[in-house]
């Protein structure tokens, strides 16, 4: 079960590289983000139909989050609440708490207006649908 | 309560990437709580044992992708959470108790009775 999405992430590796490899090839690249190791850590992936991306942001309250995609930038603004008691004698405090936004430029053909996303196990799944005019059309040869 | 290091046990064969969750980790008269930051990850696909008194979380990130997705671009590049503490001996790992919430795992070790502080009752006679 788990060998195909290993694969799947060789091809995020593999994807991942390419991009780092060659910044600036004339178009920029379907994607930009505020950089990595910003929060939420971001995953993203296309087909024709589709564009999908993941946002990995355990810990938010749905209401304390907005989705905005405006031209062809998605934007996620949100804040993560502190869980500690103020009382709590604090151990350990790596989960980073308060405001946090993330950009993602998407491909020119999505359709802003057809744009959904489910918040489940502390992970943000929006998937935008492409236009169907652009997606790749088989043409019959009589 | 300390944390381990180290290779990870199932070192066996090729290195297999494995993430660490985040952790907060607090402290009340009852008892210790942990909180871990597991996005992804369902309850099925989590697992959490204690070794002596060394209290190990794992997890699998599970993610819902269409069928002929390519992916573009990924910050999150494994598919596995694991991280591991040790636990001293006035916590009672055998009444551990978790709950997960938007994929933070809550975990609470209470303190062994005898370590816990007493109420004394005082009653006026």
């Amino acid at each position: 079960m788990w060998g195909l999405e290993d694969d799947m992430f060789d091809e995020f590796e593999r994807a991942r590289r390419q991009l780092e490899q060659a910044p600036a090839r004339g178009r920029p690249t379907a994607l930009r983000t505020t950089g990595a190791g910003s929060f939420p850590p971001v995953n993203v992936g296309a087909s024709a139909e589709q564009v999908d991306i993941y946002f990995f942001m355990a810990g938010v309250e749905p209401q304390r989050l907005e989705l905005t995609v405006q031209q062809n930038l998605l934007v996620l603004a949100g804040e993560r609440l502190s869980a500690v008691p103020e009382q709590a004698q604090l151990h350990r405090h790596e989960r980073g708490v308060g405001p946090f936004q993330r950009m993602v430029t998407l491909p020119e053909d999505v359709d802003p207006e057809q744009v959904s996303a489910v918040y489940r196990n502390g992970l943000l799944h929006v998937t935008l649908k492409r236009r169907a005019t652009v997606r790749p059309r088989q043409i019959p040869v009589q | 309560m300390s944390e381990q290091r180290g290779p990870l046990r199932h070192g066996q064969g090729e290195a297999e990437q494995v993430l660490r969750p985040a952790v907060d980790i607090f402290e009340q008269p009852h008892g210790i709580t942990l909180l871990l930051d597991l996005p992804g990850v369902t309850r099925e696909q989590l697992g959490i044992h204690v070794e002596g008194n060394v209290l190990t979380i794992e997890g699998a990130i599970s993610i819902d992708m269409p069928e002929g997705m390519t992916p573009l671009y990924a910050e999150v590049r494994a598919t596995r959470y694991q991280r591991s503490f040790t636990l001293s001996g006035e916590m009672d790992a055998e009444r551990i108790s978790a709950e997960v919430k938007e994929g933070v795992l809550v975990l609470h070790v209470p303190k062994r009775s005898e370590s816990r502080p007493r109420r004394i009752e005082v009653s006026v006679g």
